[in-house]
């Protein structure tokens, strides 16, 4: 479904990512592992257009994505969180979530500035669906709560909802366990299974948490100073070499 | 008797002054509720009320059709200058703003059929009190209904978080634009009906001064809500009244005021009433 | 002529760079438009003009008004941008806030010296004129011009080599790293309004002595000026001050000269709106005084 090939982004002279190739198909948990620094999330904003490929391409279905604006990315069905919370800050848990909405509402502005009883309808009815997905992450008495004032885990599960929402065909999770406990981290993980099986949806997970990412994860990449050193099924990267020397020699001076 | 029509003259004025600044207001609102701060509304201001006038007194429109038009130019305007300049941030895109309304009231100083310094006089008087409030009820509604749609979410989204809005597929650079025209609309339509309020117009009405006044008027009002900006423009035109007696110190008290409300009151002064009424 | 109108241009041109220097350095350290600096620039002439009413000599009145316009500044620091800053209100509300102080400034001359145009003495202001070729212009507007590059050039190198310019540059770069190597924030502050209010007093004090005028409105002609020559030259770089003074000075004299005067305010801000557009960190900005 999404394909990058050879991608390259370069900053000055430093290679952010270098020569990358993936290919992600649909409805697969698929994995994105590697030291700091490695590339991981310069990999997602160049899937969602927050920065420019050097060289290489990005489609998504065949669809080039590179040279497109982020919100056309979106548009097309990519959806990302962030690895510190993005949400809009003022607006509720709630209206987050609706927001989330936007690529499918269909509550015009002329007919809400003209009271047209459909339009009205469905602004209603997507703060209903906008509860319910809440409640499916359970934060049901959360949802009127201003998002700065939620806790870190209930952000980032609002941050899920809100992508959730936006219908994507493919979910990019960057980094979504970091600062969460060892519950929560299960439970996110519980969550993510969930999207794939129920909802269909493709997620590419970046990760810090290896244990996370072994057992949830159908599919492995490994980067490391920006190329891509393993890729594999979760068995195959914990016995490759290659990952386990650029792991333990980070953990050994870390 | 003479004193009592005075008197009510003396009101109405005011009355009308303070509708306008509110339309003046909620014109700089509807470009904050996207994040962006314009100071060029007086140029708006300045394009359709010099557009409206000579339509009515030279061409012999109909005040109505004169308004929407002059309006409609000042969107335009709104349109062509916000293509280039909402990529600049912040105080940047204020700044260029500034100038944009400045070269507004430059040429209307030195075009030839604006009037020069000296402006307009002889603007029949078209507008009326209840033309005014009724077109700041009805575009206070149509904004708050706004708020309540789509495009109004995706504006709120943008002055949150502008990258978490794109993510999201809101196209932040066309909602600034609307948000820029719409804004460039209603300040247009209220310089039409100042100018026909009053017996003349001059450059001088369109001063950077003003800007900054109306900017007042909305932040101290409270930009969270459509109500905000229209009490603090009732409550920002109404207090040099009160301060008259005052005379020449009258803008001490004026600005410190202004200074207590941004300091002590971060939601602006719309924010008590609500408070009050929540309880 | 031509000669004449750059010499012209140049003079009020260093006053314009000086002025804008103000708004540059509390851009450069705090992020924050402060639309009350032309009060200060106002209040700085008035002060010194009360003192020269009182007999002072005219280089301790310059002095004096420094001094109360630094003051002021960081009164107006204290009132308008502390409380603020505690609560980290985002950037609209410091700028509503600089602009409630700038009124009751203005407010508070036009209280106490009425709403009239007032005068220096005569003998104050009049200086030997100086002829040189095709330039004529006096004593005055000599050391007004070389007195605005002296103020400029002290605070370049007050910014380069001491420890207070190392702390400013550290505030303005990131100010939560500065705090944690030990550098007292609030103070740099205090110190940063004091001197960039002290030299917008010292240039209103200079532009008021260039056209013999003080007035409670005399600040309403450099603030959009002021914007448009750190605009032009690159907000938070000094040289670009000077460079966005002078060029804003020439062009105005040269419009004046060569096209019409009406349209002179115009060419100013075309510039300002241009710059914006073709190079939004201006001629000499991007870097700036973060690595002066």
């Amino acid at each position: 479904m999404i394909s990058l090939d050879a991608v390259t982004k370069q900053y000055g002279g430093v290679h952010a990512v270098k020569e990358l190739t993936l290919e992600i198909p649909e409805r697969m948990l698929f994995g994105l592992i590697g030291p700091n620094g490695a590339g991981k999330t310069t990999a997602l904003n160049l899937i969602t257009g927050l920065a420019a490929p050097t060289r290489g391409t990005i489609s998504l279905d065949g669809r080039r994505l590179d040279r497109r604006k982020p919100y056309e990315i979106a548009a097309l069905g990519v959806a990302r969180t962030y690895q510190t919370s993005r949400l809009f800050p003022y607006m509720t848990a709630l209206e987050n979530v609706v927001v989330g909405m936007h690529v499918h509402a269909r509550d015009s502005l002329v007919g809400q500035l003209a009271g047209w009883p459909p339009a009205i309808a469905q602004a209603r009815a997507l703060r209903t669906r906008a509860r319910e997905l809440l409640g499916e992450l359970g934060l049901s008495e959360r949802a009127d709560a201003v998002a700065r004032s939620l806790a870190a885990g209930e952000q980032r599960r609002v941050e899920l909802a809100r992508a959730i929402a936006a219908q994507p065909r493919v979910l990019l999770l960057d980094e979504p366990a970091a600062g969460l406990n060892p519950v929560e981290t299960e439970r996110l993980r519980d969550e993510i299974v969930r999207l794939v099986r129920e909802r269909g949806i493709g997620v590419l997970l970046v990760e810090h948490d290896m244990a996370l990412v072994m057992s949830a994860c159908e599919r492995i990449a490994v980067l490391d100073f920006g190329e891509k050193i393993a890729e594999g099924s979760p068995a195959q990267i914990r016995n490759d070499p290659k990952v386990i020397e650029a792991y333990l020699g980070v953990e050994n001076s870390a | 008797m003479h004193e009592l029509v005075a008197a009510y003259h003396a009101h109405s004025a005011l009355l009308n002054e303070i509708g306008i600044n509110a339309l003046l207001a909620l014109s700089v609102w509807v470009t904050l509720a996207c994040g962006q701060l314009s100071l060029g509304n007086m140029g708006f201001m300045a394009i359709a009320a010099y557009a409206s006038v000579l339509l009515v007194t030279r061409g012999h429109w109909p005040f109505f059709g004169a308004a929407l038009t002059g309006a409609a130019m000042a969107a335009a305007a709104g349109l062509l200058l916000g293509w280039p300049v909402l990529r600049l941030r912040g105080v940047f895109l204020a700044i260029a703003t500034i100038g944009f309304g400045e070269i507004v009231r430059i040429f209307a100083i030195n075009l030839p059929f604006t009037g020069g310094a000296e402006g307009i006089a002889g603007i029949p008087q078209l507008v009326t009190t209840a033309i005014i409030y009724s077109s700041l009820a009805l575009i206070a509604f149509l904004l708050w209904r706004l708020t309540r749609s789509r495009a109004g979410r995706a504006f709120a989204a943008i002055a949150q978080d502008e990258v978490a809005a794109s993510g999201l597929g809101i196209n932040p650079a066309a909602y600034k634009l609307a948000a820029f025209a719409i804004g460039a609309f209603i300040a247009g339509y209220a310089g039409a009906l100042a100018a026909f309020s009053s017996f003349f117009i001059s450059p001088s009405d369109y001063s950077f001064g003003r800007a900054v006044d109306v900017l007042a008027f909305a932040v101290a009002g409270g930009i969270g809500s459509v109500a905000g900006p229209i009490a603090g423009a009732a409550l920002l035109t109404l207090l040099p009244e009160w301060l008259r007696f005052l005379q020449n110190y009258r803008d001490v008290v004026n600005g410190a005021i202004l200074l207590l409300v941004i300091i002590f009151l971060p939601q602006g002064v719309w924010s008590i009433v609500r408070r009050r009424s929540a309880r | 002529m031509l000669i004449q109108q750059l010499v012209n241009g140049l003079f009020i041109g260093s006053v314009y760079a000086l002025f804008a220097l103000g708004y540059t350095l509390i851009f450069g350290v705090l992020d924050i438009l402060n639309l009350a600096h032309a009060s200060i620039f106002m209040l700085g002439a008035f002060t010194a003009l009360v003192l020269v009413l009182k007999g002072v000599p005219l280089l301790v009145a310059i002095a004096g008004g420094a001094l109360a316009g630094g003051l002021l500044g960081v009164l107006l620091d204290r009132v308008a941008f502390w409380p603020l800053r505690r609560r980290q209100a985002g950037p609209l509300a410091p700028l509503i806030s600089s602009i409630a102080v700038g009124m009751i400034y203005v407010g508070a001359a036009n209280g106490i010296f009425g709403p009239d145009v007032r005068h220096f003495p005569f003998d104050v202001v009049r200086t030997p004129t100086i002829t040189l070729g095709q330039a004529t212009f006096t004593l005055a507007q000599l050391a007004i011009f070389l007195g605005s590059l002296a103020l400029m050039v002290a605070l370049q190198a007050l910014l380069r080599y001491t420890r207070f310019g190392a702390a400013v540059r550290a505030v303005a770069e990131n100010p939560r790293a500065a705090q944690l190597v030990g550098i007292d924030l609030e103070a740099v502050y205090a110190q940063t309004f004091f001197i960039a209010s002290a030299l917008g007093a010292v240039a209103g004090i200079l532009f008021a002595l260039n056209f013999n005028a003080v007035s409670s409105v005399m600040g309403s002609s450099v603030e959009l000026k002021g914007l448009a020559v750190i605009i032009l030259g690159g907000m938070g770089s000094i040289p670009g001050s000077l460079l966005g003074g002078l060029l804003i000075g020439l062009s105005e004299d040269l419009s004046v000269a060569y096209l019409s005067s009406n349209f002179r305010d115009a060419i100013v801000f075309a510039i300002l709106f241009l710059v914006l557009i073709i190079r939004p960190t201006g001629l000499l900005g991007q870097r700036g005084f973060r690595s002066a």
